[in-house]
């Protein structure tokens, strides 16, 4: 199948950078975290609070809920749908004291 | 020849029932309408709590409930998740420690050591408590328990001794004789039987007036909160203090009866019980009442702000006028016994109303005293 | 907030949708999940053989955009990265916005589209399998390679055009396989049934991708099919399509490594002989797609099950009126269709509803109604090739329930 050439990087080079366990990852602004860790070859996202095994993205649409991580400590929100910010804090593990006293 | 009894409903009363029977060596036949725990006993929390009961009939029956649950699951050889956790009641301010202390001064007496702690020791159990919580009830003994898999696991035990489940059943009446009831009908077909004992919880009432027996079991709403699986944040069993202390104030401003009640299942979810109503069969959750009970848990657990529900269900509680279960024998016909009326206590006092229930319908002697449930209590009521 | 009229979902139906009500003034709001609206427009892109030739390229993207700004020029308001928890009767539905907690609308549309049906293959829980929804969004809309050597499981129409999409982007996709038999999924791994479900899709579709099935299954389908599974392999444009052989295990020790390949007869049962490993990092996952009803169970829809249109979908009429006065359905939620289908029926609810308001003749209901006929006919992909007896068998059923409803009333 031919197909017309459209360019395959339409996105703004606008460069953002957030925090993912520890490391620095750079992103495109507009991009959902779990694209932005994809990008950069980071494919797990979390691991299983029965198993421990990896997980990272399924659905890719929110329905899931596979790729969910603590962002700016806030629990479970789900990276596929959660756009990237400057200096965002992304961490795999479920810290609830946060939002305690 | 062995004596065959019908168990009429499938929730943790009817399978608990059937259990002991079987064990008696009774010939039992339980129908279910619906599935095992398909009612009541599916959409409720799983406390064993005992700190909050008052003292008396029911606190009797509770106390042996609890020391069988502690071998339980040895003996269906299941595992039912039973935890002795201990129990809380936490306290927010002056006039509910002055309602609670007199209430666990009543449990002393009762010769239960429950005891009243600091903010600060009840924080050291529960680190995520709010600094609001000046105060709290600890007893060790309080305890919970998967009461769906509770169910299950008692019909298991029940049909490994033969008795026979039958699901998908619906009790249309009863067969009687001379005075004294030989069977049911089901399904448009008779079964004969030497005693039937009815433990349809809130269903209880429609389904023993077509004999014209009244029961005073009305259906009383709870709706409950679960959230997303989470890390061990709680380990035991936690009321608010406010619902027991608003039912003494006056200008009662909670129309949903409201009382706080937490605990954290296996899977990690925790459920966020409850309120109160008597809005008939309508089974249906009500947003108000949600936020109502979410806001009062996010004010005992701030840390719940950020959490997600990922689901809210009500259950029916059968309530009796008294707070207590009617148990026993129906002395108007012959053969017909009831075990129903539990309210928020079924699970709490499943296994030995199936004891008690089992020595009761094979003639045996129980170290009980049944007055105080007995469905005679009600016959000069006026209903 | 207060409006007219409340869509839920912001995909091809529900904007169209939008569009048709705020154009005769009405005040709409329309929520979303997604971060932005689109729906499942925003991984489309392809040639679609019913366009013009020299424009004929079907980009999802730029068609969600402009409906997006039509509908927002018309004062539209959208609000994405939201969902409705509970809507109460007449109608109060409660939302997770921040601001806006209750929306009060006179009516509703439930345009909330599919979801992916799980494919529980062994090992489907790794690092590295995706459904093929998500690899069609990184691919087509993110832009981002979700692997470099990949393998799909799953054949049928959607998992056919998505890895044809993923080979265009440069992902070397090394074949496509049926998933191993078991209890969860059965038609799925059975080489007969899936080469006939494509060929009978390829007939209704003059895609030409689709032609090559059709091709192999012209006159008595099942004989030649049987025959043509003899050759275990087709490709389509480079791709290898094994109908004869299933993934039996996903591997990997932190995210995928490889697949476990085993030959299948054409009945679908496992050859336990003969055994295959392929190394690849990533598996699409295909496992065909569920309408996604929640919202209408929450109104209380009647409920029926039709596997013709995809599973249990709410009960409705030909002008998309659900058993709820003031409550309308469009798009994937009424039956699995494409996107075509979805708008046309974004337009028809929205004009069913126009209609109970009286603001629009039954004339162009009815010229709604044939549209939706046409876009049928014009649809490049065909996901339930029995769809149109499946709409028929929604008819019969809502007649049905009619004629109960009058004697009851």
């Amino acid at each position: 199948m031919k197909r017309k050439e459209i360019p395959y990087k339409d996105l703004k080079s606008d460069k953002v950078s957030f925090i993912f366990n520890d490391i620095t990852v750079t992103g495109v602004r507009g991009q959902p975290i779990a694209v932005a860790l994809m990008s950069n070859g980071i494919y797990t996202i979390r691991h299983c609070e029965v198993t421990g095994e990896p997980r990272g993205i399924y659905c890719g649409i929110g329905h899931c809920y596979e790729c969910r991580a603590t962002v700016n400590g806030i629990p479970s929100k789900r990276t596929c749908l959660t756009l990237i910010e400057e200096g965002m804090i992304v961490s795999s593990d479920t810290d609830i004291s946060y939002g305690a006293e | 020849m062995k004596q065959k009894v019908i168990v009429i409903g499938g929730g943790i009363i009817g399978t608990s029932i059937a259990y002991y029977l079987s064990k008696n060596e009774v010939d039992v036949t339980l129908f279910e309408s619906k599935d095992i725990a398909a009612g009541s006993s599916g959409s409720c929390d799983r406390a064993i709590m005992i700190q909050s009961k008052k003292p008396g009939p029911t606190l009797d029956l509770a106390l042996k409930s609890a020391e069988m649950y502690k071998t339980l699951e040895l003996e269906l050889e299941e595992d039912l998740e039973y935890r002795k956790g201990g129990g809380m009641i936490l306290i927010e301010n002056e006039f509910e420690l002055e309602v609670i202390q007199e209430m666990v001064e009543r449990q002393n007496q009762a010769g239960l050591d429950v005891s009243i702690i600091s903010g600060e020791d009840a924080r050291e159990k529960v680190p995520l408590l709010s600094k609001s919580i000046i105060a709290s009830t600890w007893w060790s003994e309080d305890a919970e328990i998967n009461p769906m898999g509770t169910a299950f696991a008692f019909a298991r035990a029940a049909q490994k001794r033969n008795a026979k489940m039958e699901l998908n059943y619906i009790v249309q009446g009863f067969l009687i004789e001379n005075g004294r009831v030989v069977g049911v009908k089901a399904n448009n077909e008779n079964f004969y039987a030497d005693g039937v004992v009815v433990c349809t919880g809130v269903w209880t009432k429609s389904l023993l007036q077509s004999i014209n027996i009244d029961v005073p079991i009305v259906p009383r709403k709870g709706e409950i909160l679960v959230t997303e699986r989470l890390p061990k944040v709680i380990d035991c069993n936690i009321l608010s203090g406010s619902y027991i202390a608003s039912k003494l104030q006056k200008g009662n401003d909670n129309p949903y009866g409201i009382g706080l009640a937490i605990g954290q299942t296996k899977s990690g979810t925790l459920l966020i019980g409850g309120s109160r109503e008597f809005v008939g069969f309508d089974s249906s959750t009500n947003s108000t009442v949600i936020r109502e009970i979410a806001k009062r848990a996010v004010q005992a657990f701030p840390f719940l702000k950020n959490v997600n529900l990922i689901r809210t269900f009500s259950g029916l509680r059968p309530f009796t006028p008294d707070n207590l279960p009617i148990l026993g024998e129906i002395p108007s016909v012959e053969g017909l016994f009831i075990a129903a009326g539990h309210e928020g206590d079924g699970i709490a006092l499943a296994p030995i109303t199936g004891k008690l229930m089992a020595e009761i319908i094979c003639g045996q002697n129980t170290d009980f005293d049944m007055e105080p449930f007995s469905i005679q209590r009600f016959a000069n009521m006026k209903i | 907030m207060d409006v007219d009229v409340l869509i839920v979902g912001a995909g091809p139906a529900g904007i169209v949708s939008s569009i048709e009500l705020a154009k005769r003034g009405l005040k709409v709001v329309v929520i979303d999940e997604y971060y932005k609206p689109g729906g499942r427009l925003l991984g489309q892109l392809y040639e679609d053989p019913n366009l013009p030739k020299e424009n004929n390229l079907w980009d999802g993207k730029v068609i969600a955009s402009k409906l997006t700004e039509e509908a927002v020029a018309l004062g539209v308001t959208i609000l994405c990265e939201t969902t409705a928890w509970k809507i109460e009767e007449q109608f109060i539905v409660y939302i997770t916005d921040t601001t806006v907690k209750e929306i009060h609308t006179k009516a509703i549309i439930l345009a909330t589209g599919a979801i992916e049906k799980a494919l529980p293959v062994k090992g489907w829980t790794k690092v590295g399998a995706i459904s093929v929804g998500a690899a069609q969004t990184f691919t087509n809309l993110h832009n981002v390679k979700v692997g470099s050597n990949v393998v799909f499981v799953g054949i049928d129409p959607l998992s056919i055009s998505v890895a044809l999409e993923m080979k265009h982007a440069g992902i070397n996709v090394l074949g496509m396989f049926l998933p191993a038999p078991s209890m969860l999924v059965s038609e799925k791994s059975n080489p007969k049934i899936t080469l006939e479900t494509l060929a009978l899709a390829s007939n209704l579709a003059p895609n030409k991708l689709f032609r090559i099935f059709g091709k192999f299954v012209k006159g008595k389908i099942s004989n030649l099919v049987l025959s043509m599974l003899k050759f275990n392999l087709i490709k389509i444009n480079g791709i290898p399509i094994y109908l004869r052989k299933a993934v039996t295990e996903i591997n990997g020790k932190r995210k995928v490594e490889s697949v476990t390949i085993k030959k299948l007869s054409v009945k679908g049962q496992i050859n336990r002989d003969q055994e295959k490993t392929l190394y690849v990092n990533t598996v699409c996952l295909s496992g065909g797609l569920l309408p996604l009803v929640d919202s209408s169970q929450l109104v209380n829809c009647e409920m029926v099950d039709i596997p013709k249109l995809g599973g249990i979908v709410p009960l409705h009429n030909q002008f998309l009126k659900t058993t709820i006065d003031g409550v309308y359905v469009a798009g994937n939620i009424t039956g699995i269709e494409g996107a075509k289908v979805a708008m046309a029926q974004g337009k028809l609810a929205a004009l069913s509803l126009l209609y109970d308001l009286q603001l629009v003749e039954q004339d162009e209901v009815i010229e709604a109604f044939e549209s939706v006929e046409v876009a049928r006919i014009e649809s490049p992909l065909q996901f339930y090739p029995e769809i149109k007896i499946g709409r028929q068998i929604m008819k019969d059923k809502w007649e049905e329930f009619q004629g109960v409803r009058g004697v009851v009333n």
